[in-house]
């Protein structure tokens, strides 16, 4: 942090947040709130005399509240700009100033009680986020009584009663009688791999920090017990199992189970009920402090930067890279890249690696001075579109504008557009034109598909990255599947108009399948959510006209999934084999008629348009 | 408003109860009989109720 804070292409805005992005890749126009920390850092010299004499204290967050700061603080001993700054919440007031003890020992007069937050706006080409991630509060776990015993604590609070710059400088002592504990328990999966603790996951790093915890205890205190219960211990990593033989070699128990119940007996002791899978037997321990080795979160305060940044998330809430394996540190979003745990839990190893591929991802970028962008984005006709804006609000990338108010018609940028479609399938007037996948190309591929024995197919439209993949896993697969079904490409199901599915059933296809990503996997953040919407709509649509909705389908199917893509082809035709004849004839007549309607209806529209424009007086 | 819906799997016909609320964030669905994602939301049950 000292080497970045000193060199000279890095400008460190510390005590801020992003209040606003704007712009696309190369050219993002950030606003950064630069909180006000009532002590100008430019002045002060971190020489501790306001600290002295400050007399509101509040609990040190940095030392997880083991010991308490005043109001004016040092964050942490390695801060960067090392310069205090003033707790507005803690101070006992400025307005009118109840003490004002700091300001009168500041020699520097760095002290500022009327100091405002800043807005500054920069201009970026590109954007990391690492915003971390949070950890898991254990308290909701009844069980375990941490908060409820003294002397049950995480894993975190652990951290720094060991750590040599910690509230008791390294010396290991248990919070009730700040005696140190000889019988120490850690408890592994506090919050991880639990559904019933809200996370499936696993975090990845307690197995290994626990290890180290014991080594670091068996090290100072040798006469020191240690007890490790865990479901399995993950040493993945280059050295780990040597760290965790080692462990085992100092005398840590390990013992295969996850306490069922934690009780306080005299003097603060614990005593742990457990069922020790290996031995096959109820088990009780007795502690002096046990740890909870909890797990980690998703930031929870960080929702404002992914909706800024149309960042999408997994079910958990970690960041969505843009490929899994090909872009592992992009961020669908063009020029945003991602580092270190807000993508998923990580050390501190992975976490470096991953900020030195963002950084050497950015470098491209930015070197190359200018961005090649797909020819797959969309196109507005200005003369047909009106402002109503409804493109604006379901582009996942924010590539729209318009002021339906002001009568702005929708423009797009380019560079942020990343041609997923939706917007052309949402145009109710058809002002938009998607490059390649045009209107005019899917309708004729529908109808050339459709041209003979339509009765005899299955139309199927298929999203570029996973359906349309998982056809292609499916048949290098050799998997045979129904040969009715005839797949259309597009870029995303959420590129599928309604009226693509209309003009299929009204050619006379028996049955259509709309299918696209997984909803986790979506390759355009969120935009197969629309495809939903558009299916649910066009189900009542056609049940109201007497046309079999179940003639319409919807499958998800991953790239990955061949077995799934064949398992739902054959079902297709199987579907397919239960359309009558009748029932066609019906559907075609219907929609024919439908269609007609549309049309006059859009005839007159235009007429209406016209009339009003001759009538405008001319100059 | 999150509340129980009546559901209709388009492919096997299954009927079934599930949460939902249609203004809140998609979540994506299956059906509970036959894992197909074509399940429609045909109205709140508290609806359904009022009608009969
Ligand atoms: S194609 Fe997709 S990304 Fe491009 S402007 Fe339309 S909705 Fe946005
Ligand atoms: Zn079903």
């Amino acid at each position: 942090m000292m080497d970045a804070g000193r060199h000279p292409n890095i400008k460190l805005l510390t005590y801020s947040e992003v209040a606003d992005v704007s712009g696309y890749v190369g050219n993002f126009k950030v606003t950064v709130r630069q909180k006000a920390r009532y002590v100008d850092a430019t002045l002060c010299n971190a020489c501790g005399e306001c600290e002295k004499v400050c007399p509101a204290t509040h609990p040190d967050e940095f030392q997880m509240g083991l010991s308490t700061r005043r109001a004016v603080y040092l964050p942490f001993p390695q801060a960067v700009p090392s310069a205090y700054l003033l707790d507005m919440e803690t101070c006992l007031g400025t307005n009118p100033i109840a003490c004002g003890k700091c300001a009168e020992v500041c020699e520097k007069q760095a002290i500022d009680y009327d100091d405002q937050d800043e807005l500054t706006v920069i201009e970026v080409g590109a954007i990391v986020v690492a915003t971390g991630m949070d950890v898991y509060d254990p308290t909701a776990l009844d069980e375990y009584g941490y908060t409820r015993y003294e002397n049950v604590i995480t894993s975190m609070e652990f951290e720094r009663l060991i750590c040599a710059g910690g509230p008791t400088i390294g010396h290991l002592i248990r919070p009730s009688d700040q005696k140190t504990p000889m019988r120490i328990g850690f408890i592994q999966c506090v919050g991880s791999r639990s559904l019933r603790d809200g996370a499936g996951y696993c975090s990845n790093i307690c197995c290994m920090n626990t290890v180290k915890d014991t080594l670091l205890i068996r090290d100072h205190y040798p006469a020191a017990e240690c007890s490790v219960f865990y479901i399995d211990i993950r040493a993945f990593g280059k050295g780990f199992e040597d760290l965790y033989d080692k462990s085992r070699e100092a005398g840590v128990k390990y013992i295969r189970g996850i306490p069922g119940e934690i009780s306080e007996i005299d003097g603060g002791n614990l005593r742990l009920i457990v069922e020790n899978t290996t031995e096959q037997r109820m088990e009780t321990h007795e502690f002096d402090m046990i740890v909870l080795s909890v797990g980690v979160r998703p930031r929870s305060d960080d929702a404002s930067i992914r909706r800024l940044l149309t960042l999408s998330t997994t079910a958990e809430g970690w960041l969505m890279e843009s490929h899994p394996k090909l872009k592992p540190v992009d961020a669908p979003t063009k020029g945003v890249y991602i580092a270190g745990c807000t993508e998923s839990p990580k050390d501190v190893k992975d976490s470096v690696t991953q900020a030195g591929a963002a950084a050497a991802r950015v470098g491209a970028l930015l070197n190359a001075g200018k961005v090649t962008v797909e020819s797959i984005t969309c196109h507005i006709d200005q003369e047909i579109c009106n402002a109503c804006g409804l493109c604006v609000d379901i582009c996942p990338y924010g590539a729209l504008s318009a002021d339906k108010k002001a009568k702005i018609k929708a423009s797009v940028v380019d560079a942020a557009c990343a041609g997923c479609g939706t917007c052309g399938a949402t145009c109710p007037q058809g002002a938009i034109t998607m490059r390649h996948f045009t209107d005019a190309q899917i309708i004729a591929q529908v109808d050339a598909l459709l041209a003979e024995k339509s009765e005899e197919k299955v139309i199927v439209f298929a999203c570029n990255w996973c359906s349309y993949a998982g056809g292609d896993t499916a048949g290098i697969s050799r998997m045979q599947y129904a040969a009715s079904c005839r797949l259309i490409r597009t870029m995303c199901s959420g590129r599928i108009d309604e009226d693509f599915v209309l003009r299929a059933f009204r050619e006379g296809a028996p049955v259509v399948l709309v299918s696209g990503c997984h909803f986790a996997d979506c390759h355009y953040i969120d935009a197969n959510r629309q495809t939903v919407k558009r299916l649910y709509r066009l189900w009542k649509y056609l049940e109201k006209r007497d046309i079999r909705p179940e003639r319409l389908q919807l499958e998800w199917i991953s790239a990955a999934e061949g077995p799934k893509f064949q398992k739902t082809m054959n079902q297709m035709e199987e579907l397919r084999q239960t359309v009558t004849a009748e029932e066609i004839a019906h559907t075609v007549e219907v929609l024919a008629k439908e269609e007609e309607k549309k049309r006059a209806r859009r005839a007159k529209q235009a007429q209406q348009r016209q009339s009003a424009e001759t009538e405008v007086p001319a100059g | 408003m999150v509340e129980p819906w009546n559901w209709k799997c388009m492919r096997c016909g299954h009927d079934y109860v599930e949460e939902y609320d249609p203004k809140a964030a998609m979540t994506e669905r299956s059906c509970p009989e036959c894992r197909s994602n074509s399940v429609r939301p045909i109205e709140s049950v508290a609806k359904a109720k009022a009608k009969s």
